[in-house]
């Protein structure tokens, strides 16, 4: 590629050659692991040690090896723990692995090395019983305080009819009302200061302003802000334990469930990481297809955040507004997918059916439409000078304090740092597209609301761009994967029939390996890692979201201020529980 | 006071029958307060009404929606239909309430809403005491109303509550002194306490010429008026002075445990103190009852005012028995077929309706505003009263001063006679 | 005939105002909660008005309202629930607050005691003064200057001094 030394030679010159062994896998992440005592110091090594360094810790997750018959040349390992690291500098990632052995495994926190490992390590904790010593608070974060088990694990059931009936007996009843209890010190927080007793205020699961059951522990002196600490969990499903339940393809509907304002964006990584796992290019109509509805979507997702920040920081109509427009943008979704929030459109290899007639005046008509309302919503929003007196300067931060936690999308773009998968690693067949990337300069709420709002134009850029040059051909890949198949040979010859029936019954055998596929989702990456041990469902799907980071660092920037101000934090971050939670 | 019980005793009751008119004073002014009183409820709980109904519509408009429109023709009945839900809703107190002062709370607040239309005027004899102090009294009496929230705030032992409780305390006490600068500056100008009279000198030319709020009049009360305005918005909790109620923020701030009936309570308390911070200042900065074409049914002097035409039609004085108490209620009936009767009746209704029309205008505003703006913070709140309207109103008040001292508390009259 | 009830009446309004005086002031003492108190005050400085609008001393019965009950009252409560819960429970009734406190009642009863014996009481026929408010406010600015000037400018003093005291210290 060029004449930089790779990761792994750096690694090897810092820690000797037989400390580092390679993977490969599918998506071409160097993938290397080092054993358990090392680990915190070669992470420690990649962010501030090397040349170009990997400054984000881009995710943290785990994989229960102990059920996997695909493993060739992998050290072995019950639990392995994955790291996976970003650097700006090299437009590159690595992915760190650590194996762990036996029932209780435990390592090393590297906490004191990215602060936003804190959450990351209580999820793998909470889902495969990893304990991480030295972390401040290892507790769980997704599953309730009362949990029996790891639900990651292999030997956790998936379903409820696994798990015998539910009951709640007196006993249990007041077991679950103790674990209840609030008190301050469990949460890292003190009662009083030198000078003031302090209220704890609990804002939410329940409460207009945090936008879905989000739990938020306000630790007040008066109003101003002393901590805040997001309790979150609420909206877990257990999407990632799904995946390894359904097959590959059944899975698809789940996705959408993840970021639900973003619907097929959803689609779109995880279709892309099996793709790429079991060898499949989708054709250019397909891409194109996939490009023009994740915009679409990019658009829904932007008003419905437009519409509520406004009303988070007390315009109550706007909302109105664009809630208005975005059911014009759903209508189109609703006239190609045949659903709205939810269409489930993207396939293994394409899309689920082509374009129906009439498509390009749909779209036209909403490119005709969208821009002037966006002028007006700039009158009655964005200039408006007491919405501006409410988030300049409020909840910002800086450019490094972002890629030290780990914030993506809008939230990074918004203190001048261009950066954004759509460009820099394009997808899709985004390199075919003319866009600008929007940034901003301060990183308050202001500039994060500039940036999506600007995001909203690139995307009826690259929407007129689709209408203009769809290409002609296939909707779907006709490997023998894609699923399912294309409908016009099943009837002629039975090799395809065999193939369609098989990947309709069984669903597809994907390949065993590993992919990451990321893309820039409305809220910043969003991505799946995938294991496949060669059978018809996934033996881990990671799911990698952005509101998850992003709202691990609200406490950060809401110290200090008001009541008032987190709300507008709240509604800058632009989250979706169901995005946290998974 | 005792003019008015004077002329019931002598000019009504003692005509209609000379026993009932030698009621004594107490009685009579009891008897007249609460027959008084009963308009003034209704009038409140109308304007509450109504305007519920006129702030969903108007939102509905703005927010490109219908808003209420299934209730009676227009959706005109929907606030009755909502009287009679949160009538018939459960009261639910939650357990850890401060059950006296939990219940205590929405009546102190109806009442501290009801107390100040004993001073406003409707028109220039429809008032119900008009009173020397009157423009003090009603800013006095919103006090009331403030420890009616505060107990709100404090009595269901909730911290959304508190929270709301605690910002509309520090917002209504901040506010009313440049609220109450600013009407200083119209007393400056018109040398009288006294809401009646500071409207009556607003008439001038065609009946708008000399309103207070023209800046040719003073520019220092045109100032003042828009300062009033906002500290109006602070001081009824509407946007973007919202903030004791901040749904966003707080849920519903201090009636967030309120429901059925005593959550109504707060409800037309909040558009009756609305109703009573525009009103005062349709009659202190936009002329009150004075408008166009109202002089025209103006009484002539030496014309019978109804209290003569009474007399004259009730002419059996001396006599006594039940025959002559019907024959002179026929006759004081039969003076409604009089248009010497109904001018002066009209010359009044045309007044209320300028008042009433003009109070509503800036009602609308209020609800214009608040479905247009956000919500600001609250040190910003108290910023923008501390270091702007003070200043400034404390300005308008000396600017006033001097205005009346060196020259008239009209400058137009004063230019226009000095060029004489 | 009438003149009786005009004294009646004066009379059942002065009763009805002072039970209600009373009794919230004695609600004021011997609240459990100071919260409670403090709202029970309310009432009492309420009722004092109420004596004043009785005298036909309007505008000082307004005074009355707007500066204790709007001013003083809300600050009092503002800082009631601004401090820790905790006080709610506060045991302010010690047994040497009690006696404390009785003895300065008493002592204080005893003076106003003293005083209403020794006072030279005329009665007077009520005449209810018309435009309270004008005469006030020009002695005020006439006989009364000095002292409305003083006043002023310690309330401005203390104004500044409280500025002083909250003001965000550097740290």
């Amino acid at each position: 590629m060029d004449d930089h030394p790779t990761v792994l030679q750096e690694l090897r010159e810092r820690f000797g050659a037989g400390a580092v062994s390679v993977q490969p896998t599918r998506d071409g992440v160097p993938t290397l692991w080092v054993s358990k005592e090392l680990a915190p110091d070669v992470l420690r090594h990649l962010k501030a040690g090397v040349a170009r360094p990997y400054r984000m810790l881009y995710d943290l997750t785990a994989i229960d090896e102990r059920m996997r018959a695909n493993r060739d040349g992998q050290p072995p390992s019950d639990f392995t723990v994955v790291y996976h690291l970003l650097s700006f500098d090299r437009n590159d990632d690595v992915r760190v692995k650590v194996a762990l052995r036996g029932d209780s495994p435990s390592l090393r926190t590297i906490t004191d090395v990215w602060p936003a490992a804190d959450w990351y390590e209580r999820e793998v904790f909470d889902m495969f019983g990893v304990r991480f010593e030295g972390h401040p608070r290892l507790r769980r974060i997704l599953m309730p305080p009362t949990w029996v088990g790891h639900p990651l694990r292999k030997d956790h059931p998936a379903r409820a009819t696994e798990m015998g009936p539910f009951q709640l007996p007196d006993a249990k009843q007041d077991v679950e009302q103790e674990a209840l209890q609030f008190r301050p010190e469990e949460w890292g927080m003190r009662r009083r200061s030198e000078t003031a007793d302090f209220l704890f205020l609990n804002l939410g699961p329940q409460h207009p302003g945090t936008h879905g059951v989000l739990r938020l522990i306000l630790q007040l002196d008066g109003e101003e802000i002393v901590d805040m600490v997001p309790d979150i969990g609420y909206h877990h499903r257990g999407a990632e334990k799904m995946g390894e339940r359904q097959t590959w393809h059944t899975y698809i509907p789940y996705t959408d469930r993840i970021d639900y304002l973003a619907g097929v964006m959803n689609n779109l990584p995880y279709v892309m990481a099996v793709e790429q796992l079991g060898g499949i290019d989708a054709p250019a109509r397909a891409q194109t297809i996939r490009v023009m509805l994740c915009e679409i979507f990019r658009i829904c997702s932007h008003l419905v955040w437009y519409g509520t920040f406004a009303q988070d920081i007390g315009a109550l109509s706007p909302v109105f507004f664009m809630f208005n427009d975005r059911e014009r943008a759903l209508q189109i979704i609703e006239c190609i997918c045949g659903a709205r929030m939810h269409p489930n459109w993207f396939r293994i290899g394409g899309v689920a059916q082509d374009l129906p007639r009439g498509w390009d005046k749909l779209v036209r008509d909403f490119l005709a439409y969208m821009p002037k309302r966006l002028v007006e919503y700039d009158r009655i929003v964005m200039k408006n000078r007491l919405f501006q007196a409410r988030t300049r300067g409020v909840g910002a931060y800086t450019l490094d304090e972002a890629i030290e936690w780990g914030v993506t999308g809008p939230g990074l773009r918004a203190c001048g740092f261009e950066w954004d998968f759509r460009k820099k690693r394009p997808y899709s067949g985004y390199d075919q597209f003319e866009f600008d990337i929007p940034t901003a300069t301060h990183g308050d709420c202001y500039d994060r609301a500039l940036v999506r709002i600007e995001e909203i134009r690139q995307s009826l850029r690259i929407i007129e761009q689709c209408v203009n040059h769809m290409p002609e051909g296939d909707y779907k890949s006709r490997h023998p994967l894609a699923t399912p198949p294309l409908k016009e040979r099943t009837m002629r010859d039975i090799e395809t029939l065999i193939t369609h029936f098989l990947g309709v019954s069984w669903g597809p055998v994907i390949p065993p390996g590993e992919g990451f596929a990321g893309i820039e989702a409305p809220k910043g990456n969003n991505g799946y890692y995938l294991v496949s041990d060669g059978s018809t469902w996934s033996y881990r799907t990671r799911i990698r979201t952005p509101s998850f980071p992003h709202l691990q660092m609200a406490p950060l920037i809401c110290r200090g201020a008001l009541i008032a101000d987190v709300l507008a934090v709240l509604g800058s971050i632009d989250f979706v529980l169901a995005d946290v939670d998974r | 006071m005792q003019e008015f019980v004077h002329f019931l005793q002598h000019d009504v009751l003692a005509r209609i029958s000379p026993p009932l008119g030698a009621l004594p004073d107490q009685i009579v002014l009891l008897g007249a307060i609460l027959v008084g009183a009963a308009p003034i409820v209704a009038f409140m709980a109308v304007i509450a009404m109504a305007w519920t109904y006129g702030e969903r519509r108007i939102a509905g408009f703005i927010q490109a929606r219908y808003g209420p429109n299934r209730v009676g023709p227009e959706g005109v009945l929907q606030p009755l239909a909502d009287g009679i839900k949160l009538l018939a809703k459960e009261d639910i107190a939650p357990a850890g309430a401060d059950r006296p002062l939990y219940e205590l709370a929405p009546l102190l607040v109806f009442v501290g809403a009801l107390l100040p239309f004993v001073a406003l005027p409707f028109s220039e004899k429809w008032v119900i005491s008009s009173m020397a102090a009157g423009v003090f009294y009603v800013l006095a009496f919103e006090a009331i109303e403030v420890i009616g929230i505060i107990m709100a705030g404090w009595a269901p032992n909730s911290k959304w509550s508190l929270y709301g409780g605690m910002r509309l305390a520090a917002q209504m006490v901040a506010y009313e002194i440049p609220m109450g600068l600013c009407l200083l500056t119209v007393v400056a100008l018109a040398g009288t306490l006294n809401l009646g009279q500071i409207c009556q000198m607003q008439g001038g030319a065609f009946g708008v010429g000399n309103w207070m709020v023209w800046p040719w009049v003073s520019p220092f009360a045109t100032l003042a008026f828009f300062m009033f305005f906002v500290g109006g918005l602070a001081a009824t909790k509407r946007a973007p002075f919202d903030l004791p109620e901040a749904e966003s923020e707080l849920v519903a701030g201090f009636h967030t445990e309120y429901s059925g009936i005593r959550f109504a309570f707060f409800f037309m308390a909040e558009y009756a103190a609305m109703y009573v911070v525009c009103a005062v200042a349709t009659v202190c900065f936009l002329g009150g009852w004075h408008g166009p074409f109202r002089e025209w049914l103006a009484p002539a002097a030496g014309a019978p005012t109804i209290s003569d035409l009474l007399g004259k039609a009730v002419q059996v004085k001396t006599a006594d028995g039940a025959w002559f108490v019907w024959a002179n209620l026929w006759g004081a009936l039969s003076v409604l077929g009089k248009w010497a009767f109904w001018k002066p009746m009209l010359y009044e209704l045309l007044g209320a309706f300028y008042l009433i029309a003009k109070s509503f205008f800036l009602l609308f505003v209020m609800v214009w505003m608040r479905w247009t703006l956000p919500r600001i913070r609250i040190d910003q709140v108290i910023y923008m009263c501390l270091k702007v309207l003070l200043p400034f109103s404390l300005l308008c008040v000396l600017g006033a001063a001097a205005q009346t001292v060196f020259t008239d508390w009209n400058l137009l009259h004063w230019l226009l006679s000095a060029g004489k | 005939m009438s003149d009786f009830f005009q004294h009646f009446g004066q009379t059942v309004a002065f009763i009805a105002i002072t039970a209600v005086v009373i009794g919230s002031a004695l609600a004021a003492t011997f609240a459990k909660s100071i919260v409670h108190a403090s709202f029970a005050l309310f009432f009492t400085l309420l009722g004092m008005a109420g004596y004043y609008f009785l005298l036909g001393a309007d505008f000082l019965g307004i005074t009355q309202v707007i500066i204790y009950v709007g001013g003083i009252l809300v600050l009092l409560l503002f800082g009631v629930l601004l401090t820790s819960r905790s006080l709610d429970q506060l045991q302010i009734r010690s047994r040497a607050s009690y006696i404390a406190a009785s003895a300065v009642g008493l002592a204080v009863l005893a003076m106003l005691w003293k005083a209403i014996i020794r006072g030279p009481w005329q009665h007077v026929t009520p005449v209810v003064p018309q435009q309270t408010t004008q005469s006030l406010g020009r002695l005020l600015l006439t006989d009364y200057l000095l002292a409305f000037e003083f006043s002023s400018v310690t309330l401005l003093a203390a104004l500044i001094g409280a500025a002083y005291i909250v003001r965000r210290r550097e740290k």
